[in-house]
């Protein structure tokens, strides 16, 4: 019975008597010893270990495991003694002769390969590999593809060719031709430790694994592996989409509100400017937007790729963070300067003004072109013209559309049309002023009333909640034609009725 | 004792052409190298073989590239550069008028 140890030569591991063990390593001794002054020298060993590890595989088999005292004896008897075959004083001095040459003499250039990077894969390698094709850094690369999928949208089918195309790279040799580096003896055997540390620390984190986990656990773990990932996907999308609005809205100073001039929609600035009296807020205000935008759009790259592509940077966290940060201050900013005009919509008052008060029955047309909005407020109607814009700006003036009116009772035996204008600001001078500044006429026609669709107020009273509400009251027992559908007053349904256009309080 | 010295030096200035030999035309890794050399008896020991590889390499007469064996640690192919076919031709001839000279003076 014979003690036996496991060595590697060359990355390939052998069982070895520790007798011979110690020969073998006698002998490579002497080796080295008797080289030491030759150039080449660790390329002649490698040339040599190479050697030895073809010799003792040919000498091992299914029914012979270990090498004995016998095979090493038999190995180094077929190299030789190095006595035998180095000539110290011939290698010195033609070493000298040689040494420039020596030194300029470079490795040949591997031509590069493209492969599937597996150590660095997140799906099938495809990316990391041609991160290192291309020499870019392989978030760039992921970067591109993910653009690449969402503006042609040919990036997954790309990504899957590439895949079943692209092979592995599966040895040393192929991970060096990926890396475009020379096959040299010192890269190989970088790439074999590389590979070594790279399986013993998966290795260690699976038998860690093991240990913590059982297998519905590791289950759970992959699908929460998977939901970040799609968290992930979902974050970094939402970012690409947003960073595209905000090009488009700030710097693209496009039309991007329903707010129609003369010269086309409105900007989404210049749209704020019919909010606020002191521009100096809006600024403020867009700032702050300006802050949460950016910062927003940062934050959500960064943890959408953060979680996407599991990355670790610690680096990767700060930025999230202060992202976060910033944002926060840009909403408190927000909040303040959108408090202020907030403050713009406390009071609300409204002006009443009697158009008609008559014993004669009338005909109330609306003007509502588009009954595709239809909104039903009370028992009137909000006309909403089915334009594309909200509002209209003309001689600068604010036209909006939509009269809201109320069928009612009339208190008296009178027909009764009645105006209210309504409109809000900080104190009641300043909302009665603005209501004050509605314009909105009915049109009387003979006995026929036009109620028409929309009502104006200057441009710089600014938007404070500006409406008009038309009251038309109805006598008991009396009728009125209307050319629109009418909604009864809640709870009096049954005192109401409508046969064609004519409708009668009963 | 004294001949065979002079048989041992006699090889191994041979030897360098016969490497060069046999790697024109076809690369091949060092066992392959070994086993013609020690078909034509040429060689004693194969340790003789690692430093003349890694001299004629050094002189640009030969360069390798790595390839990965289906068994084993990758393989070193080494193959004749342009000065290396350069120099064989060369050599060739001073050997084939050598050989006619000894085989002149020898009989």
């Amino acid at each position: 019975m014979k003690k036996t140890i496991s060595i590697h030569i060359k990355g390939i591991n052998f069982l070895i008597e520790e007798d011979a063990y110690e020969i073998l390593k006698n002998y490579m001794a002497r080796l080295a010893e008797k080289l030491s002054n030759t150039k080449g020298k660790e390329e002649i060993i490698e040339d040599i270990e190479l050697r030895i590890v073809e010799l003792f595989t040919a000498s091992l088999s299914s029914r012979k495991e270990v090498i004995e005292e016998k095979e090493v004896n038999e190995t180094i008897s077929t190299l030789g003694e190095p006595e035998q075959f180095i000539d110290e004083e011939s290698e010195g001095t033609e070493q000298k002769k040689e040494s420039f040459n020596q030194e300029n003499s470079s490795f040949e250039p591997s031509e590069k390969r493209l492969y599937r990077d597996m150590d660095r894969a997140s799906i099938a390698g495809v990316c990391s590999g041609l991160a290192l094709y291309l020499h870019m850094d392989l978030i760039i690369v992921r970067i591109l593809f993910i653009l690449f999928t969402m503006a042609a949208g040919f990036g997954v089918p790309l990504y899957i060719i590439l895949w079943i195309v692209l092979p592995t790279a599966n040895s040393h040799i192929d991970r060096l031709r990926m890396q475009g580096r020379p096959i040299t003896v010192e890269n190989v055997r970088e790439e074999v430790e590389m590979a070594a540390d790279r399986m013993s620390k998966s290795s260690k984190n699976f038998a860690s694994k093991i240990q913590r986990e059982n297998v519905i656990q590791r289950f759970f773990g992959t699908i929460g592996k998977i939901i970040s990932k799609g968290i992930g996907g979902f974050l970094l999308f939402l970012g690409i989409i947003f960073s595209i609005a905000f090009f488009i809205v700030v710097i693209g100073h496009m039309g991007t509100t329903p707010v129609k001039t003369d010269e086309g929609f409105l900007g989404l600035y210049n749209f704020g400017l019919l909010f606020f009296e002191d521009p100096e807020q809006l600024n403020f205000l867009w700032l702050s937007a300006g802050i949460i935008a950016v910062a927003g759009i940062i934050w959500l790259i960064a943890s959408g790729t953060r979680l996407l592509f599991n990355l670790r940077y610690p680096w990767y966290r700060y930025l999230s963070r202060s992202m976060l940060f910033i944002g926060i201050i840009g909403v408190v900013l927000a909040f303040y300067f959108g408090s202020i005009l907030a403050r713009e919509y406390t009071i609300e008052k409204s002006i009443e003004t009697e158009r008609v008060a008559s014993t004669e029955p009338f005909e109330i047309e609306t003007l509502d072109d588009d009954y595709s909005i239809h909104n039903y407020r009370h028992n009137g109607y909000n006309q909403r013209h089915g334009k594309n814009y909200w509002l209209l700006i003309k001689n600068d003036k604010i036209e909006e559309r939509g009269i809201r009116i109320y069928y009612e009772v009339s208190p008296d035996s009178l027909y009764h049309i009645l105006e209210e204008r309504v409109a809000s600001s900080r104190n009641d001078r300043d909302a009665l002023f603005r209501a004050k500044n509605i314009q909105f006429k009915i049109k009387q026609n003979g006995t026929k009333y036009t109620i028409p669709n929309e009502y104006q107020f200057p441009v710089s009273d600014k938007i404070r909640n500006q409406h008009v509400q038309v009251y038309v009251l109805i006598p008991k027992g009396k009728s009125i034609k209307v050319n629109d559908e009418i909604r009864y007053p809640d709870g009096e349904e049954e005192d109401w009725n409508s046969e064609m256009d004519t409708t009668t309080v009963l | 004792m004294n001949a065979e010295n002079t048989q041992a030096q006699m090889r191994k200035g041979i030897l360098e052409f016969c490497i060069l030999s046999i790697l024109k035309g076809k690369e091949a890794y060092p066992s392959e190298i070994l086993e013609s050399l020690k078909s034509a008896k040429l060689i004693v020991v194969e340790g003789t073989l690692y430093p003349l590889l890694t001299r004629l390499k050094n002189m640009e007469l030969l360069s390798y590239r790595w390839e990965e064996s289906p068994s084993g640690p990758p393989r070193k192919y080494y193959s004749l550069t342009n000065d290396g076919i350069e120099f064989h031709t060369e050599l060739t001839q001073t050997w084939t008028e050598l050989s006619s000279a000894v085989n002149l003076l020898s009989k």
